[in-house]
């Protein structure tokens, strides 16, 4: 083992190679801080150009700008409550509250600190425990898929802060916005209207910029007094107090997030949900969720930076990609001849074991990058808002348009933001709908793939072990919950 | 120095006057591969891949049509299930669209869970239980494959559709949650040491590990996934007689690397390969009208 960390220092610790490590570094904090560009799009356009390098060190970057993309997505979120990547959405809840508050950059080191432990004890659980963690990958199954959506979406209407009648409500409006487009199991296009660009499915992104970025924008315009300030001095390093609230959160934010993010499809989304919540549930400071809990930024950014890194197990140990960054990753390699899995290990122990090396110090970099750079992002604060607000508008649109150059998508997008003003205006949380739209309709594919394996038989949802675990703490959530009501009330 | 050198070629990449490559599906798929096998050895000033996935590759097709692109497209999809999955189809097949070269098939390979107790291909023809095979979705190449592998074996399976591709149908048959996937190869070469696995049967003769369907039976596959390049009808002249000149010159270095992939490299841009195409998507249309296969569930 000491001899494979050896060979991985060797290889990371070049001019050459550390230089392109930051360059991933620099270009993916870029990409995570400006809504609507996610790392696929920016890898997409970068991937030509690493065919001109060594293997080692175009994945070494490429790496580089998927987890840096983790690291400045929170900036947007807590600044200006748009969430600059998908897994930064629920960081907007009390991230922008801490921000109001003049701790701005509180928030944004403990997003930057709970992503750094979360990125070192990911590189470690890579390093040595990827076969097994891998095995845990293989036990999901389409039963144990749904269940665990089904966990989510119970737990959504458990922990709302808002009336539950109404959490159902708007949670089952998110389900069945998810349901338009294409469906799997059958082929058949539902709530389409003969529009083919509504077949794919809407974008998640356009969604969450429009629940978030543009009502933000109108609330701000229809209530100045309500906007994040800029303050000229505020602390950066959180006093011994904080840390002791952000490192036991970064560290069960990095137990959930490492596990949900081997599964494949919404794993960093859900990740990031259920550490937030998790954390709602075990922390000492429960009522100030919701209005600036630094556990609320730093269990939400931890589970986000460790699913993004645990998506890299399932690809080096079986050449299985959880997402579509991982599959342009499978992708590039096997341009270079390069074929990931089992054997990977043996016969390519300087790319496994370089990539390993280059995420630990990556996530050195990116630590070290984000403190100073805190001071620059606060700076958008002074912006007057007349200015400002256009700019983020702008920088949506493009984000949205640069993905998949649909402009179709841009109508979706004010339509959504026009029912993201209404949930604001009515008080309902966007989140519960957020989390509807993404849960609800990867529950009805795995249930409905299920109960076709099972060729009708609901017994696939309680025959394994993982199954029965998530139904019992689905039960328990229940029980707990409303007991617990009962007996206060 | 490349330090620098990467930097300057960054911006040409970014260039719209770039011819685009449109990779219809998602990435890491066999279109992603034959993108970037070919891209490799075409000018980057002058040709740029970018990802046009969705809609069963109706996105790509709308795009490459609207933007005088080149699609790297799947035949059997491109010109026989579409129509037939969307009947409010926004082109023509045959009007709208041109092959203008052939590059690969796409062989499929059989695989089974090792659960399923199979350890040959009679076994699998022979077993009275109802199997879940795995396809990525309805009317996709896969899909069509596994349709006429049920016809050759005069049995139905039990077909499980799944999204964005073949790669959670792969996790699924490696966890024993479905019990076999009749694959494209490139998706699932790197599995072929995955000791829970069984790969009975191969369409090509593609790895020496695995029989093929022709030295088994000394007669093809009925039919041939052939992936190839496709453009508007609608495009310049000019520009498709660069284009021509260009994959004259360059397409047929991509064959080792085609091969390695896993892909069965079939390159032609003459008529004779152009017609053997359409002639291939003619008598897989013929199949699945006669045998009524249902591209929707």
């Amino acid at each position: 083992m000491i001899e494979n960390l050896a060979t991985g220092f060797e290889v990371v610790f070049t001019i050459q190679n550390l230089t392109f490590i930051l360059l991933g570094c620099v270009i993916g904090t870029l990409v995570g801080v400006i809504p609507g560009i996610g790392p696929t799009a920016s890898i997409a356009i970068v991937l030509p150009l690493t065919f001109s390098l060594e293997p080692v060190t175009g994945i070494m970057m490429l790496a580089g700008i998927y987890y840096g993309s983790q690291y400045g997505g929170s900036t947007t979120a807590i600044l200006l409550n748009t969430p600059g990547e998908n897994s930064s959405v629920m960081t907007c809840i009390d991230g922008n509250q801490m921000a109001k508050k003049g701790r701005p950059g509180i928030a944004i080191a403990a997003a930057a600190i709970g992503s750094f432990i979360a990125g070192v004890l990911m590189v470690i659980a890579i390093a040595f425990l990827s076969p097994l963690l891998s095995e845990v990958a293989f036990k999901f199954g389409p039963a144990e898929f749904a269940l665990l959506m089904l966990f989510g979406l119970v737990s959504v209407i458990v922990f709302t802060d808002q009336d539950l009648l109404k959490g159902i409500v708007i949670s089952l409006i998110g389900v069945s916005i998810g349901m338009i487009g294409a469906d799997v199991n059958s082929g058949i296009n539902r709530f389409t209207f003969d529009i083919s660009e509504l077949i794919d499915k809407i974008s998640f992104v356009v969604v969450a910029i429009g629940l978030f970025a543009v009502p933000e924008i109108i609330k701000n315009l229809q209530h100045p007094e309500s906007m994040t300030r800029f303050l000229s001095k505020f602390k950066i390093v959180p006093n011994k107090d904080e840390f002791r609230r952000i490192i036991p959160a970064s560290l069960r934010g990095t137990f959930i997030g490492g596990i949900l993010g081997l599964i494949p499809g919404g794993g960093i989304t859900t990740a990031s949900y259920a550490a937030y919540a998790f954390d709602k549930k075990m922390s000492k400071h429960k009522e100030e969720f919701g209005k600036g809990a630094i556990e609320g930024v730093a269990a939400p950014e931890s589970a986000n930076n460790a699913a993004a890194q645990s998506g890299f197990i399932p690809l080096l140990s079986l050449g299985i990609p959880e997402n579509a960054v991982m599959a342009l990753m499978l992708s590039s390699l096997m341009i270079f001849g390069i074929t990931p899995g089992p054997l990977m290990i043996e016969t390519q122990p300087e790319l496994f074991w370089g990539l390993v090396i280059s995420m630990l110090v990556g996530n050195f970099i990116l630590l070290i990058l984000n403190f100073p750079l805190i001071h620059i992002w606060v700076q958008v604060l002074r912006v007057p808002y007349r200015m400002l607000y256009p700019l983020i508008l702008f920088f949506c649109c493009i984000g949205i348009f640069v993905t998949n150059t649909n402009i179709h998508e841009l109508y979706i997008l004010a339509a959504v933001s026009i029912f993201g003003y209404l949930l604001y205006v009515f008080d309902l949380s966007p989140v519960t709908f957020i989390l509807g739209f993404v849960l609800g309709n990867m529950f009805e594919e795995n249930f409905r793939r299920a109960l076709s394996i099972s060729q009708g038989d609901f017994s696939i949802f309680y025959s394994s072990t993982v199954s029965l675990i998530i139904l019992f703490l689905i039960f328990l959530l229940i029980f707990v919950q409303f007991f617990r009501k009962r007996l206060l009330s | 120095m490349k330090i620098i050198l990467f930097l300057i070629f960054l911006l040409p990449s970014l260039s719209f006057a770039a011819v685009e490559i449109v990779a219809p599906h998602s990435p890491g798929g066999p279109s992603d591969m034959i993108s970037r096998s070919i891209h490799h050895y075409l000018s980057k000033d002058d040709y740029t891949v970018i990802y046009k996935p969705g809609a069963g590759t109706l996105t790509g097709i709308r795009h490459t049509i609207n933007n005088d692109a080149i699609l790297i497209s799947t035949f059997i999809q491109t010109f026989v299930t579409n129509p037939k999955v969307y009947p409010n189809l926004s082109y023509d097949p045959y009007n709208d669209l041109e092959i203008i070269a052939t590059v690969a098939v796409m062989p499929s390979v059989l695989v089974c869970n090792k659960k399923t107790g199979f350890n040959s291909y009679e076994d699998f023809k022979s077993t009275n239980k109802k199997l879940n095979f795995g396809i990525a979705g309805y009317g996709s190449t896969e899909h069509i494959a596994t349709e006429i592998l049920f016809i050759q074996i005069n049995k139905i399976h039990n077909l499980i559709p799944y999204s964005k591709g073949g790669s959670n149908a792969v996790k699924d048959l490696i966890g024993g949650h479905i019990d076999c996937i009749f694959s494209n190869y490139p998706t699932i070469k790197k599995h072929v040491s995955n000791e829970s696995l069984v790969f009975l049967i191969s369409t090509h003769d593609i790895d020496n590990r695995i029989v093929s369907w022709e030295s088994k039976f000394n007669v093809k596959f009925p039919i041939q996934s052939l992936i190839g390049l496709v453009v508007s009808t609608r495009l310049d002249e000019n520009l498709k007689k660069s284009i021509l000149t260009d994959l004259q010159n360059e397409l047929h270095k991509s064959s080792d690397k085609l091969k390695d992939l896993g892909f069965f490299p079939n390159i032609g841009l003459d008529n004779d390969s152009i017609n053997h195409a359409i002639k291939n998507n003619n008598e897989i249309k013929k199949i699945i009208e006669e045998r009524n296969i249902k591209l929707k569930n």
